[in-house]
């Protein structure tokens, strides 16, 4: 890796290379690689890169205007000409080198390894390639090269973790990527057997690894209980007085109001007994234009005073309990009366209508207390007469609830699809609300119609009574989007209904047992995601360490077998085996030849080192020769190339590693 | 490891200037390539071999082996099944369906993209 960058600060340019271009944010940014694929695209980057080997070599300081050693450069296999071209430029011409080699850095490894004739897999960071080698020399017309390596096996990897954990705290780098997949990814022996039963728990218990992410630990202060008392009885006297309060004025303005409406009422009744012309002088001076608005003033005075008198109701429950109270003065008439005592009749009115208001509101209570029991003794008595009929209504009824809850969220997931048909409708409809104009003529026309509609009477024409009806209410619910409470409560209200059902079919349906139940269906020690994401514990979403956590179990082998299958990552080519047996069996026609190859498969590379490589090559491989072939294990394997010690010999015989 | 410009310790030899266009992309020489050699068929540049190997032509062929069009499941890796319609993403069981069905938009994108098998419009 190169990178190149300014530094404002210092107006310095830097060039870094190799691991110390991830040293700095800014070198980390610019940080470039001179290949493309498995050869070298860009020789400004790679002139910067041989300058810092050459340097950390300390060669060259001899003097004498060069580097002043051979030079051995590993390149790809059938490397274009172009790039040989590009590379013995700037080898010979800007470092003055006396001689370069080239080769293929598979074949160095081969030879260095004493190999002398065998079948080379050499897997590399972002090719892989298989070189029948014959006598020492690599038969580079029957390669083949397979374009999948180290580098596309941990992109690989990084992207099957960030799917598995879309929400994932942390950003996971690329680097931590190949870690993960050197330290914990290795070659099933059988792929097909083993990922079958991955999941299971008494296997995933023992493959499951779990990768630590790091997080802060936020801690929550642990109230006593004690503190809690107080605190709730803090609150709960604070509501208290505010109820009071509120109490208080409320009653002091339902006796202003009560006041008001006995003046208007005698005003009212003044008009019998005045003549006309005083009556309306009277009329004018207290602000009224006639008898009607007087009227209408009366009528909404009185409503409100309804009103407030019932919510004194709710407010005071308590006192309901309480032995019913006494209103002595409200059988006396007014004129024996004092102004003060009148005042508390008025009281004492207000509060015999508050009394008699929750009375029945408590006889309405226990009516329905009454219902719910008759209905629950009449359930008991269907069951006891008719078990199966029972239980098949209970078992409908709790069909019934699922696919409510089914089609809820079905709605939800397709109000979140903008081309559906009910985020369609939705849309339709918020444009219906927001026009200006009436939605469609057809309703115009046929809305006119509903009885009991509380517009005033100003805009009736344009009024389109809306409202009118309680459904049209329900297109505000329709257009609300996501996960508001209300949605949450009936939701909440579906469980529990289902819970109820599942209660009652639990105590008496004797075919109906726990496993049954929907809760027992979602538990997590069932489902086959939560043992793919969250392993063989439970999962607690509120554990700060349990959200920075990943899971590594498929990942483990479907990763490097994508080298075997390369079609599961997309890759339209042969697997390493299926090449292995095309070339030895297909295109290398000696028999005895073939016979000496089968002999000594080696492997070399970055990416052969996951544990089990040769294994499953051994393994498969003997699947694909000859009967009565004999396969060399042991001394030929070797899991590591070397290629950077490999000797000069082997490239003077060949003079160029690749076939030219 | 910081490089200044000056404390490279050697010359560049003196017929050294670095070529005008130095950076092309393994496409861009490929397609040059296979212009030359074209070129070269024409007569001047005798082909060095039987078969004349190239970058281009040792890339493994499209699988034969009936075993390796095994399907798997996208989201778990297990053997799958099932093809869901909608998305066209593989899946092992139901419980995986659902878990489709409730993928964020664009997911499923990036899962056939894994595969190779998402539709790319240009």
């Amino acid at each position: 890796m190169v990178s190149k960058y300014r530094d404002r600060k210092a107006q310095k340019t830097y060039t870094v290379v190799g691991n110390d271009v991830f040293a700095d944010p800014n070198s980390r940014g610019q940080a470039k690689n001179p290949f493309d694929s498995n050869v070298v695209s860009n020789f400004d980057q790679m002139e910067t890169l041989l300058d810092y080997c050459f340097i950390n070599l300390g060669v060259g300081e001899e003097g004498g205007g060069g580097v002043g050693h051979s030079v051995v450069m590993t390149e790809a296999v059938c490397i274009p000409g172009y790039n040989r071209k590009m590379m013995s430029e700037l080898l010979f011409e800007c470092y003055n080198t006396p001689s370069v080699i080239f080769g293929i850095d598979s074949l160095f490894s081969y030879d260095y390894n004493d190999g002398k004739t065998g079948l080379v897999l050499s897997a590399g960071h972002t090719a892989t390639h298989l070189i029948p080698v014959l006598d020492g020399k690599g038969l580079v017309n029957l390669s083949t090269r397979l374009n999948w390596g180290g580098y596309q096996s941990a992109d690989y990897m990084l992207k099957l973790i960030q799917l598995k954990y879309p929400g994932f705290p942390a950003k996971i780098q690329s680097w931590q990527a190949e870690a993960l997949m050197k330290d914990h990814c290795y070659v099933s022996s059988d792929y097909k057997e083993e990922v079958a039963n991955y999941l299971k728990p008494e296997i995933l218990l023992e493959k499951d690894r779990i990768i630590q992410f790091p997080f802060t630990e936020t801690i929550k202060v642990e109230k006593s209980q004690e503190e809690l008392d107080r605190i709730a009885e803090r609150r709960k006297e604070s509501g208290r007085k505010l109820q009071e309060q509120a109490a208080k004025v409320r009653l002091e303005k339902l006796i202003k109001k009560e006041q008001e409406l006995a003046f208007l009422k005698t005003l009212q009744a003044r008009q019998e007994t005045d003549s006309k012309r005083d009556f309306k002088r009277l009329l004018e001076q207290n602000d009224f234009r006639d008898e009607a608005a007087l009227e209408k003033s009366i009528r909404e005075l009185d409503k409100t005073i309804r009103r407030a008198r019932k919510q004194d109701v709710g407010a005071e429950e308590d006192a309901a309990n309480s032995s019913p109270p006494s209103f002595p003065l409200l059988d006396i008439p007014d004129e024996e009366l004092s102004d003060d005592s009148k005042k508390m009749k008025r009281h004492q009115k207000l509060m015999k209508s508050n009394h008699e208001a929750r009375l029945r509101a408590k006889a309405e209570k226990e009516a329905e207390r009454q219902r719910q029991e008759d209905l629950e003794r009449e359930d008991a008595a269907k069951r006891e007469a008719d078990l199966p009929a029972w239980l098949s209504t209970r078992h409908a009824a709790r069909a019934a609830v699922l696919t409510k809850i089914k089609d809820r969220t079905r709605l939800r997931n397709e109000l979140s699809d903008r081309k559906s048909l009910a985020s369609q409708m939705r849309m339709k409809s918020i444009a219906n609300l927001a026009s200006d104009s009436p939605p469609s003529k057809k309703r115009r026309r046929g809305g006119g119609g509903a009885p009991g509609s509380s517009g005033g009477g100003g805009g009736a024409i344009d009024d389109d009574n809306f409202g009118a009806n309680d459904d049209d209410w329900s297109v505000y619910r329709n257009i609300t989007l996501g996960t508001n409470s209300d949605e949450d409560e009936e939701d909440n209200e579906l469980a529990k209904e289902l819970k109820a059902i599942e209660d009652q079919l639990l105590l008496h349906d004797p075919h109906f047992d726990r496993n049954d139940t929907q809760e027992a269906k979602s538990d997590w020690r069932a489902s086959l995601l939560h043992a793919f994401t969250h392993g063989v514990r439970e999962h607690d979403l509120d554990d700060q360490a349990q959200g920075c956590q990943i899971h590594l179990n498929v990942e483990r082998i479907r990763v490097p077998e994508v080298f075997f299958q390369p079609g599961m990552a997309g890759l339209d080519q042969a697997g390493v085996i299926e090449i292995a047996g095309d070339i030895l069996l297909q295109r290398v026609a000696d028999e005895q030849v073939r016979e000496r190859m089968l002999r000594d498969v080696f492997l070399t590379g970055g990416a052969v080192a996951f544990e089990g490589f040769d294994e499953r090559v051994r393994k498969e491989v003997r699947g694909i020769i000859p009967a009565g072939s004999v396969l060399r294990g042991g001394g030929g394997w070797v899991t590591r190339g070397m290629w950077e010690e490999a000797g000069g010999e082997y490239i003077l015989e060949h003079r160029l590693g690749n076939a030219f | 490891m910081i490089l200044v410009a000056q404390t490279i310790p050697w010359n560049p030899g003196p017929n050294w200037k670095p070529p005008h266009r130095r950076t092309k992309t393994l496409k861009q020489i490929l397609s040059d390539a296979t212009r030359t050699a074209a070129a070269g068929e024409g007569g001047t540049v005798p082909a060095t071999g039987p078969m004349q190997t190239t970058y281009a032509n040792i890339e493994s062929a499209p699988s034969l082996h009936p075993a390796h069009s095994k399907k798997w499941c996208d989201i778990t890796g297990l053997p799958a099944k099932y093809t869901d319609p909608k998305t066209k993403l593989r899946y092992a069981d139901k419980e995986v369906y659902a878990a489709i069905r409730m993928l964020p938009p664009g997911s499923a994108e990036r899962y056939l993209e894994l595969r190779g098998a998402n539709v790319v419009l240009k």
